[in-house]
């Protein structure tokens, strides 16, 4: 990892709440990239907090395929103290 | 599509055999330059055209040898190496060639005709005018200016003499490595690696040196031989000629250095989107 994307790492507290979306709606991680035409790799980086950025394309189409807001699907943590 | 998802898929079958295929070629340039390396310090004393490492120091000498009774003067082209038995002498190899001798008795006192070592006389200085005739003419334009070293000659010079080479083939292995750990994460998929910036500046520099070392160091060490031959006593009027650098390795040089700096640009926009679905 270059020296910018660990800074990045560290700079950003985004929570992705996917896999609670997920299983409130009963739905794969397959599924649901069936229906949003983005990867299941691609899926499971934002799943697992490792993806560093999003396109609106995507976030759109996540929302509509799970009938969510962007506030659903994502939360910024507190700041340690 | 996410950067790292493309390193994730399994690799095609070609771009495993082109992986597999660069992967010998490294092993091979590297020992083949290790042999080179040491190659040319060992056949310092082997004349370039049989493949040696040394320099061949070649000129013209008109040696005004007079045979009183017959009156002619004999033209020898001689080779000078390093070595020399006694201080002032130089063991001369003298080559005939291009002009027929009809008598080996014409080289009197200096050998014989033909290829074989000749040994001048001891304090002889070969720019002493003798019967109103000098002893030597310039070197002609065009003669080659190289430098063989005696095989009995000390590690010293052998590793001055052998030093071009030894830099050489080492710029060559260092260049033929990076290219081809470059070429390889080309055909992995991985165009904007972080390290191929930095294997691109090798390679520059690299090709700098084999270039800088071909041209400008070998005619400057022939320079510093033919001080030491001279500061025996012998003036030999030759000169190791103008160091000169090829223009056109000048230009690729420059352009390796344009794509080292064009994928140091990539790389830091492939870094800033790793991560982005």
């Amino acid at each position: 990892m270059t020296p910018a994307l660990a800074d990045l790492q560290e700079a950003h507290r985004v929570v992705c709440h996917l896999d609670r979306l997920l299983a409130e709606r009963d739905m794969t991680l397959a599924a649901l990239s069936a229906q949003v035409g983005v990867t299941v790799v691609n899926l499971s980086i934002l799943k697992n907090n490792r993806a560093k950025a999003i396109r609106f394309t995507t976030l759109t189409a996540i929302c509509d395929a799970l009938d969510c807001q962007p506030a659903d699907l994502f939360s910024v943590q507190s700041q340690p103290p | 599509m996410a950067v790292s998802e493309v390193t994730m898929r399994p690799q095609p079958r070609w771009r495993r055999v082109v992986s597999a295929l660069i992967t010998a070629y490294v092993v091979i340039t590297v020992l083949e330059t290790i042999t080179m390396v040491v190659f040319a310090v060992g056949s310092g004393s082997m004349d370039p055209s049989s493949g040696g490492s040394g320099i061949v120091l070649t000129g013209t000498f008109t040696y005004p040898y007079h045979n009183v009774s017959k009156g002619r003067t004999v033209e020898i082209p001689v080779t000078a190496p390093t070595g020399f038995t006694e201080p002032g002498q130089i063991a001369v190899d003298s080559r005939v060639s291009g002009f027929a001798v009809e008598d080996e008795s014409d080289f009197g006192p200096f050998g014989y005709a033909g290829r074989g070592s000749v040994t001048l006389p001891n304090g002889m200085d070969l720019d002493h005018e003798r019967n109103g005739t000098a002893l030597l003419q310039p070197l002609r334009t065009g003669s080659r200016h190289e430098l063989v070293i005696d095989s009995s000659v000390g590690w010293g010079y052998r590793l001055l003499v052998g030093l071009p080479s030894m830099l050489l083939w080492t710029g060559v292995g260092i260049a033929s490595v990076m290219f081809a750990m470059f070429v390889r994460s080309i055909f992995g998929g991985r165009p904007f690696d972080p390290q191929n910036p930095r294997r691109l500046l090798w390679m520059a520099g690299s090709l700098a040196m084999v270039v800088l070392t071909d041209s400008w160091l070998r005619v400057w060490i022939v320079r510093v031989m033919l001080d030491v031959l001279n500061q025996h006593g012998l003036r030999i009027p030759l000169h190791a000629g103008n160091p000169g650098i090829n223009q056109a390795p000048i230009f690729v040089i420059i352009g390796v250095l344009c794509l080292a700096a064009a994928f140091r640009a990539g790389a830091r926009m492939a870094a800033d989107t790793e991560g982005l679905v």
